[in-house]
């Protein structure tokens, strides 16, 4: 039975973990979910050697960088089902506060004003640059399932899997449904 | 330069840490770095909004600990409108940051680190995880599900949710702890105590089994930092702010609202962190570290009875009292969780947090505000300037993860001197496993999101001086 | 015929004619979306959320339509739905909405909205407009990232305060509510009501002191009656584990369309001074705790062993708490007098005196609506009965004639057809217009002479013609005096006047409980060997501090510290207007239900507890 378990990864972009944390508030449902399906940490999926094919992609957190693009189209190539996790996946959240100002000038005052005098901007070509502005995931890829929320309570996220188990696609009713 | 990414793109990776290891021309280590990829620009965005939106606005930095967000943000706000907030206000944001602290160690502890203690490090990613240590020991799996969720119960019964909550306004709080869910948390607090204990005790033996060395392990000297009250105790909420040398002397003890007299930022083109360092000791010495390790190296004692004792028989054990290996964190993780739930049985048996006044009026004047508090990671500082309307001026954040910064850094550096020799163009075999345990060490909490449900990815490249990617290795 | 019949969602209903499908429908128990409607507000058909389907044909917002014989309506068709959702998602999309740290999460209409249309995604990007935040009033912050220009708050400003301060500024996707004639709301002609935010279904506009303190939604919610003045509107106050959230106005379809004023909705969460939780006695010099019982004892001893008791209670308590404080009082032969009931003897007395009738006093204030001329002595009436107030400004939205008769700047300056400025007393002015009434308009030749004989007086004949030509013409006038105007002969000239020309007479009192009227009181002694005050919320009336400096001992009973309580020599915990329950009489001389909105804070329970203690004391 083990082989036919769902396969399930996950994956934070630029955001807090809340999402993640609100799935661990499921509390004793995660040992039912571990019965039920296989976790497997998205940089599994990432790595080009051995791509491996899940059923469910979730995703939290916004696009805010090249790396959050790449990660973002990667996941969605290699999941069936995508699911965007939380306000900042569904709509952009609370990172598309910086959209009102140029991400140069937001990376000037933050780094060269609020340092001391021998600092400078970070933009070595090892760290990912900022995208103009911070977005949703649905701008870049396509997402499948939309659980907003800031974060979606635990039992938000668990209707949400357990529906994917069942084989459907979750739609939150306006009970469910929380921004 | 385009050349890097032609060989191995640096996108591949998705956690939000990356290490790379820079040679000079004779292929000896010139320099390794721990770049954090994120930039979320909060200190940016908040400007403009008002001061009461701050608790909100700031807790959604961190999803794992926002309850210290908020209460760190509410304490500067507390200052710039210049309330005195009652002392129940002052009891129940206490309470429901201990809830916070606990459910996040139980969380550090249980979810992450235990995989690693109970099935060695050797296990497979796949089984080093929650879902492994449920098949493996599910009677520990269960202690820390259970003291996560007290937690997590008791911040939703004080602000709504069990993130992001909201409880904390400037001035106070917005609610009393309602009797009956304070004595049904009260009926628990035995119980939990004693799954803290016998988890100590099994840490003893584990430490005692494992073929490693527990004081040599991902050991490093530095600073330390942290809070302690009036009479140097372990303090999260409040009190001063004490630095430490590696041998335990006092550096310098302050009022946490001065911290800028003693503690300086620099930012560095290669990672979106900053880099705080203490001021006195410049930026290439003044290295320290907070957390649960930082705090019981720099307290006098602890001010509930079972934690205290933990902590007495905690600086026996090795030949030092203050400890450095990284395998010490999960100790004081649960000596310190301990205290909290203590703390919460005193508090939960005060009447002030069902009944007392939560809150005063507040008026916006032309101000600077600095709150700090102890996260469960460390030592976290909001400092904001308020026109006389109450508009945010100024914001700046130093989160836990980024004091150790530097540190992480020097570690990093230390592995790779001690691996790299100068014969080879690509990453050294065992050098991952010993870079792994190193960033735990610091317990950065950018690692949590990932780690929750697997293990911390890691990916190192080696750069030559001329800037080629010479090899990039990964572990997951 | 009155009742038309018609189709709603295949359902036969009959409805009286003239009333919008969508009333019809809310009566009928059909809920249909809407954000820029709102039950106390003028129907303007912005946001077209309500619209619905007209015999399978056309599309039109059923706020703006009637009701008619036959007509087929269909309220939820998928059309309509997706229609909604596009709007909603519109209205969302083009402003910055951010719901995580919201004001108004979870108490917001479009939140709500968004929710029952299930919009878990979005098809438009989003705008990001930049808008700043307006906190520059004390209580109210005014948020442009949030506003769906619905228009609610300048129609509540316009309609329902008469204040128009708001207005709809900019063209296009630059349209925005403005604020005067584009000033910070702290600069401008705000009175404070609070209006804008009560109505505002989004968090566009909201207040500081109620800011993250809870979700109303969530909340307890009382539903009492202000003490602050003779007004007596209706409140709904929301509280969470026993403490405050916010006040809102409870009477959306009474003539006051549910505003309060700043006193009702905004003073009593600002800062105040502390809750007295302890008998305090200061004597030789020195200041001790007491319990209440041994407060209650001192109190007695003095009481006992004075002959000369002066009793002064605040005027905004219940009808039960001043009967008990009366009787005890009495009990010990003190001499009673309430805030407001000088003022009450004096008119009396003054309409004994000229024969004026009662039918000369207007019985219900709504009566101001449809004057056709008011003349008001006094206009601090702005500040001390601020509904009342902005019956006056609508009256002159509507064409009635203001004149206003101040010693200092004219409060409705922006609203009166005739500003005067006279000082004290204002009894020349009108007497000399009872004078040209009288001796008929050929006296106007005189009014200059008159004038100067009276030498130093500021009064102009201009002025006084004005008052008779405006007097003269009408049909239907109405004499609002403040309860600042305390002598005699200005009442007594003023009542003359009334009289003369059959105008009517509102006469206000700066208690809060109207019961006063009905009480006995005969004014205190001025020099009392013991001065009993019973504040309770009402903090720094000049006339009890008078009264301490005057007492050989002083009893201050009062919620909070105050200038009184520092006074007084022995100081006992009071209630707050939150913790009273009871009745009170408001200026109508309708009796309204006090509600315990909180549990008593201070160090007393009850105060009628006590004075029934104290009154066997002797």
């Amino acid at each position: 039975m083990a082989e036919n378990k769902p396969k399930v990864a996950t994956a934070c972009m630029c955001g807090c973990s809340g999402c993640h944390m609100s799935f661990l508030d499921v509390d004793e449902f995660v040992k039912d979910l571990a019965e039920l399906v296989e976790f497997q940490s998205s940089h599994v999926i990432m790595d080009v050697k051995e791509i491996e094919k899940v059923d469910i992609g979730i995703m939290e957190g916004t696009i805010t960088n090249d790396e959050n693009v790449e990660v973002a189209k990667k996941m969605r190539e290699n999941c069936d089902i995508l699911v965007a996790w939380g306000d900042c996946a569904c709509f952009g959240g609370i990172m598309t506060m910086r959209n009102f100002e140029k991400v140069d000038k937001i990376l000037e005052e933050c780094y060269l004003e609020k340092s001391d005098e021998e600092s400078v901007v970070p933009d070595d070509e090892l760290i990912p640059t900022l995208t103009d502005k911070a977005k949703g995931l649905d701008e870049i890829i396509d997402v499948d399932v939309y659980i907003p929320g800031c974060p979606p309570s635990a039992d938000v996220i668990r209707y949400g899997l357990e529906k994917l188990l069942e084989g459907e696609i979750p739609k939150l009713d306006k009970d469910k449904l929380r921004y | 330069m385009g050349e890097i990414k032609e060989i191995n793109p640096v996108t591949r990776v998705e956690g939000h840490g990356k290490i790379s290891i820079h040679l000079d021309d004779d292929k000896q280590v010139k320099e390794a770095r721990f770049h954090v990829t994120e930039f979320r620009a909060f200190e940016k965005f908040v400007e403009g909004r008002v001061l009461w939106e701050m608790p909100e606005m700031t807790s959604r930095i961190c999803g794992i600990c926002p309850v210290s967000h908020e209460l760190a943000s509410a304490k500067a706000c507390d200052e710039l409108v210049a309330a005195d907030i009652p002392e129940a206000a002052h009891k129940i944001r206490e309470l429901i940051h201990m809830a916070q602290i606990l459910q996040s160690h139980s969380l550090s502890f249980f979810y992450l680190s235990s995989p690693d203690l109970v099935m060695g490090f050797d296990a497979s990613p796949e089984e080093r995880n929650i879902f492994g240590l449920m098949k493996k020991d599910e009677e520990l799996a269960n202690r820390g599900i259970k003291l996560r969720s007290f937690g997590q119960n008791i911040i939703q019964a004080l602000g709504g949710k069990k993130v992001h909550p909201e409880l904390s306004v400037p001035g106070g709080v917005n609610q009393n702890l309602l009797r009956d869910k304070g004595e049904e948390f009260l009926e628990k607090t035995d119980e939990l105590k004693s799954y803290i204990q016998d988890t100590l005790s099994l840490l003893r033996d584990l430490y005692e089994d494992m073929d490693v060395d527990v004081e040599e392990f991902a050991s490093h000297e530095t600073g330390y930092m942290g809070l302690v009250d009036e009479n140097g105790h372990l303090e999260f909420y409040d009190g001063d702010l004490r630095i430490v040398d590696g041998e335990g002397t006092i550096l310098t003890e302050i009022d946490p609202k001065r911290y800028d007299d003693v503690i300086g930022e620099r930012s560095l083109n290669w990672s979106y962190m900053k880099f705080p360092y203490y001021k006195k000791l410049g930026f290439e010495n003044g290295v320290y570290r907070v957390g649960p390790l930082a705090r019981l190296n720099l307290i006098d004692g602890i001010s509930t009875e079972l934690a205290h004792e933990e902590w007495i028989r905690y600086k026996e054990i090795g030949s030092k009292e203050i400890k450095e290996g990284s395998l010490f964190y999960h100790y004081a993780r649960l000596i310190e969780s301990l205290h909290t739930v203590e703390r919460i049985e005193e508090l939960l048996q005060d009447e002030d947090i069902y009944t007392g006044k939560i809150n005063v009026p507040t008026q916006a004047r032309e101000a600077r505000g600095v709150g700090v508090i102890e996260a469960p990671r460390g030592t976290l500082i909001h400092d904001y300037v308020s026109d006389a309307h109450g508009v945010i001026k100024n914001a700046n954040f130093i989160v836990a993860t980024g004091h150790n910064n530097l540190a992480i850094n020097k570690s990093i550096q230390s592995v790779a001197e001690e691996y790299i020799d100068g014969s080879h163009e690509e990453i050294p075999e065992g050098i991952l496993n010993r870079l792994e345990s190193v960033i735990r060490c610091y317990d950065p909490c950018l690692s949590c999101s990932t780690h929750a449900v697997g293990n911390m990815p890691l990916m190192v490249d080696l750069v030559s001086n001329d800037g080629r990617l010479l090899d990039s290795k990964e572990r997951y | 015929m009155n009742t038309v019949n018609f189709n709603v969602d295949g359902q036969d209903i009959s409805a009286k004619k003239g009333m919008t499908v969508m009333e019809a429908c809310e009566e009928h128990g059909i809920t249909i979306p809407k954000l820029c409607q709102h039950e106390a507000l003028e129907n303007v058909m912005a946001c077209r959320l309500c619209s619905v389907e007209v015999n399978g044909k056309q599309i039109l917002p059923s706020c703006g339509l009637q009701v008619d014989d036959g007509l087929k309506i269909q309220t939820q068709t998928d059309h309509l739905k997706k229609y909604r959702r596009k709007i909603l998602e519109l209205i969302y999309r083009s402003e910055n909405h951010y719901c995580m740290f919201c004001e108004s999460d979870g108490d917001c209409e479009l939140q709500d909205l968004m929710y029952e249309h299930e919009i878990d995604r979005f098809e438009f990007p989003r705008m990001y407009p930049e808008w700043p935040v307006d906190s520059s009033h004390d209580y109210i912050i005014k948020d442009s990232n949030r506003c769906i220009r619905c228009g609610r708050c300048v129609r509540a400003c316009d309609e329902v305060v008469g204040n128009h301060t708001l207005s709809l500024g900019g063209r296009g996707i630059n349209n925005r509510i403005i604020v005067d004639a584009g000033v910070p709301l702290g600069e401008s002609t705000c009175t404070s009501c609070g209006m804008c935010l009560q109505v505002c279904p989004t968090g566009a506009i909201f207040s500081k002191l109620s800011m993250f303190k809870g979700v109303k939604k969530e909340c307890d919610m009382t539903t009492t009656t202000c003490l602050s003045c003779s007004m007596g509107c209706g409140t709904n106050v929301y509280t969470k584990t026993g403490h405050i959230v916010e006040i809102e106005g409870a009477d959306i379809h009474k003539e006051s369309g549910g505003q309060l004023c700043e006193f009702g909705r905004f003073k009593p969460l600002a800062n105040k001074g502390e809750r007295i939780k302890n008998v305090i006695l200061r004597e030789d010099g020195e200041e001790k705790e007491l319990s209440l019982s041994e407060g209650l004892e001192k109190a007695s001893e003095m009481l006992v062993k004075s002959y000369r008791i002066s009793a002064y209670a605040s005027g905004d308590l219940t009808c039960e708490d001043l009967d008990a404080f009366a009787y005890a009082m009495r009990a010990h032969g003190a001499l009673f007098d309430v805030v407001g009931a000088k003022r009450h003897r004096f008119e009396t007395e003054v309409k004994r005196r000229i024969n004026m009738i009662e039918g000369h006093f207007v019985t219900d204030i709504r009566e101001i609506m449809k004057a056709d001329n008011i003349l008001l002595y006094d206009t601090s009436i702005y500040h001390t009965h601020p509904i009342l107030a902005s019956y006056i400004r609508r009256a002159t939205s509507n064409g009635t004639k203001l004149i206003t008769i101040d010693a200092y700047e004219d409060k409705f300056w922006n609203h009166s057809d005739k500003s005067i400025t006279i000082e004290s007393p204002k009894t020349q002015l009108t007497r000399l217009v009872n004078q040209v009434i009288k001796e008929g308009k050929a006296s106007i030749e005189d009014l200059s002479r008159v004038s100067s004989i009276l030498g130093g007086l500021r009064v102009h004949p201009k002025d006084v013609m004005e008052i008779v030509n405006l007097l003269e013409e009408a049909t239907y006038d109405i004499i609002i005096i403040g309860d600042e105007i305390i002598d005699r002969w200005s009442l007594r000239h003023i009542f003359e006047l009334a009289k003369l020309e059959g105008s009517y007479v509102i006469s206000l009192n700066h208690a809060g409980n109207q019961y006063i009227k009905n009480l006995e009181t005969e004014g205190v002694y001025e020099e009392p060997e013991v001065a009993y005050i019973l504040a309770g919320d009402e903090e720094d009336q000049a006339d009890m501090k008078e009264l301490i400096e005057k007492a050989d001992f002083s009893i201050v009973q009062s919620a909070r510290r105050s200038e009184l309580t520092e006074m007084a020599d022995l100081v006992i915990p009071s209630l707050t207007m939150f913790e009273r329950e009871g009745t009170t009489i408001d200026i109508n001389g309708v009796k309204n239900k006090v509600e315990r909105i909180t549990e008593p804070k201070g160090g007393i329970r009850s105060e009628i507890g006590f004075f029934e203690e104290l009154a066997k004391m002797r």
